[in-house]
């Protein structure tokens, strides 16, 4: 099958979570056997490109490719699959609120999004919870879901978290750009109000941020143990990772599924997250709880402590500052919950699923 | 004859919350916030009517005869509708409607919204949509 995937612009993998979720998709491609290729809008000649490669089905990621995009590619009368990557405009409602902001962005989103969802042939959510939100919203919308995230073969092959390791393992990482808006506001939130309560308990508590930011936020956010190292390749990235005590997904607004939080999570990192942080995950703990016939009911994330309030991120930082124990046991648990949910296997039956489904979708 | 005006679908998109109507032009990429109070009149336009029949229904014909031309004007001016001539088009027998306001508000930033996630930045001196060289 030839399989067209059209993006913004090239795809920069290190720079953000829905270009990394667009490459996991084109490997899944290749290991299935198919023939893919990438089509950037902002290039040259992209439309009559992409009918000279003659695809089988095309893939629109994101809403702002997806509405310019679309009246041209339909034109192929070929499956059109729209990549949500996550429901926007529900993010900017929440965005709006959490900050006390008026503005129309949210409802325009909407707008957009309902025209991807309607027109497309299947739109494709990162969760189970979503795609059952989105045939309520957008009426007629054909939507399904698939793992956007395919753990990573060198995560599969790192040893085991050892009590050893994590005596020499200290501080908390956040891996993620500033220009993605809960990054910055849930950042920002974390260094003023959470971090300094958690050193005035845990005083050597440090937080390394990994990721884009720019000079006048790091400036806006210089405080004592806090360290930004800007952008950094994917071996510097599992240093840091491998270096950290924890990972932390402090998002007080966001809709979709985290990559950063599963990033945390395979590499044995335990996490502390809010509940944005963990969005959409409870249903494949959930599955893997029913493969095992383990008792059923409101999933909790192995490897997770869910945080709501500041004083509950308080504590819960500081007890697994100060645990290295629970800091294993909570480690080697969300790996786990990794291996066993989100498998490359697991990855390409989704992969092939959503292809036949979109096949399909053509075909009614 | 007659003009049936109606909104310029497929190109004009909207959506209704609150009372507030979002319409999007996605021939120039330009957005308009639709006032309060304007969803009768637009509900109208969505099916097709003459102004006619907008008048003959409207429970208060005076105030729309007083603000059509304006009215008009400015729905033409940003392309959210097309007029044609009346045929056999729905344009009789509408429910009996309230004319309370009509306003429109433009913006030109609907780039900066859909940038708010997706973390690719579009070729900015590309404008809307792209001219593709082919």
């Amino acid at each position: 099958m030839r399989i067209a995937l059209c993006e913004a612009g090239a795809l920069t993998p290190e720079h953000d979570a829905g270009a990394r979720a667009d490459s996991d998709l084109l490997s899944g491609f290749a290991s299935l056997g198919h023939t893919s290729a990438v089509f950037e809008e902002n290039e040259s000649g992209m439309v009559e490109n992409l009918k000279r490669f003659d695809p089988d089905l095309v893939l629109i990621s994101r809403p702002g490719p997806f509405l310019r995009l679309y009246p041209e590619i339909a034109q192929l009368e070929k499956p059109i699959g729209y990549l949500a990557h996550d429901l926007h405009h529900r993010r900017l409602e929440l965005q709006a609120r959490i900050l006390g902001q008026r503005s129309l962005s949210a409802q325009v989103m909407k707008t957009v999004e309902s025209f991807c969802f309607t027109r497309s042939d299947l739109a494709i959510l990162p969760t189970h919870s979503e795609s059952i939100d989105a045939r309520a919203i957008f009426p007629g919308a054909n939507v399904t879901w698939m793992r956007y995230f395919n753990m990573q073969p060198e995560s599969m092959l790192m040893p085991a978290t050892t009590p050893d390791d994590f005596s020499v393992k200290s501080g908390l990482i956040f891996v993620g750009s500033s220009a993605h808006q809960p990054n910055l506001d849930g950042v920002s939130w974390f260094i003023h109000d959470v971090l300094p309560l958690v050193q005035s308990e845990v005083p050597d508590a440090t937080l390394t941020v990994v990721g884009h930011w720019q000079e006048e936020q790091i400036r806006a956010l210089t405080a004592p143990g806090v360290r930004f190292t800007g952008q950094v390749p994917g071996t510097e990235l599992s240093t840091h990772m491998e270096r950290a005590a924890a990972g932390i997904s402090p998002l007080r607004f966001g809709a979709g599924m985290k990559r950063k939080t599963l990033d945390y999570l395979s590499r044995g990192l335990p996490v502390i997250s809010s509940s944005y942080g963990v969005e959409g995950l409870s249903f494949f703990e959930s599955e893997a709880q029913s493969r095992t016939d383990s008792a059923a009911g409101d999933a909790t994330i192995p490897g997770v402590i869910i945080s709501t309030s500041t004083s509950e991120w308080v504590t819960s930082v500081a007890r697994l500052l100060q645990s290295p124990q629970l800091r294993v046991r909570l480690g080697i648990q969300g790996r786990a919950f990794v291996r066993n949910s989100f498998s490359q296997a697991q990855y390409l039956e989704d992969v092939q699923r959503v292809l036949a489904e979109l096949e399909r979708a053509e075909d009614e | 004859m007659s003009e049936v005006i109606r909104i310029n679908q497929p190109s004009v998109i909207f959506d209704e919350s609150e009372g507030v109507i979002v319409v999007i032009n996605l021939l120039t990429g330009h957005y308009f916030r639709l006032g309060e109070g304007t969803s009768p009149l637009w509900d109208l336009l969505a099916t097709g009517c003459t102004f006619e029949s907008l008048v003959e229904s409207c429970r208060n014909p005076e105030d729309l005869v007083r603000d059509w031309p304006s009215i008009r004007s400015e729905l033409l001016k940003h392309e959210l509708v097309v007029l044609n001539v009346a045929s056999e088009t729905n344009s009789d027998g509408h429910d009996a409607w309230d004319y309370s306001t009509f306003s429109i508000e433009p913006f030109t930033d609907l780039e900066d919204i859909l940038g708010l996630d997706p973390i690719h930045e579009v070729d900015p001196g590309k404008g809307w949509p792209h001219a593709r060289e082919s």
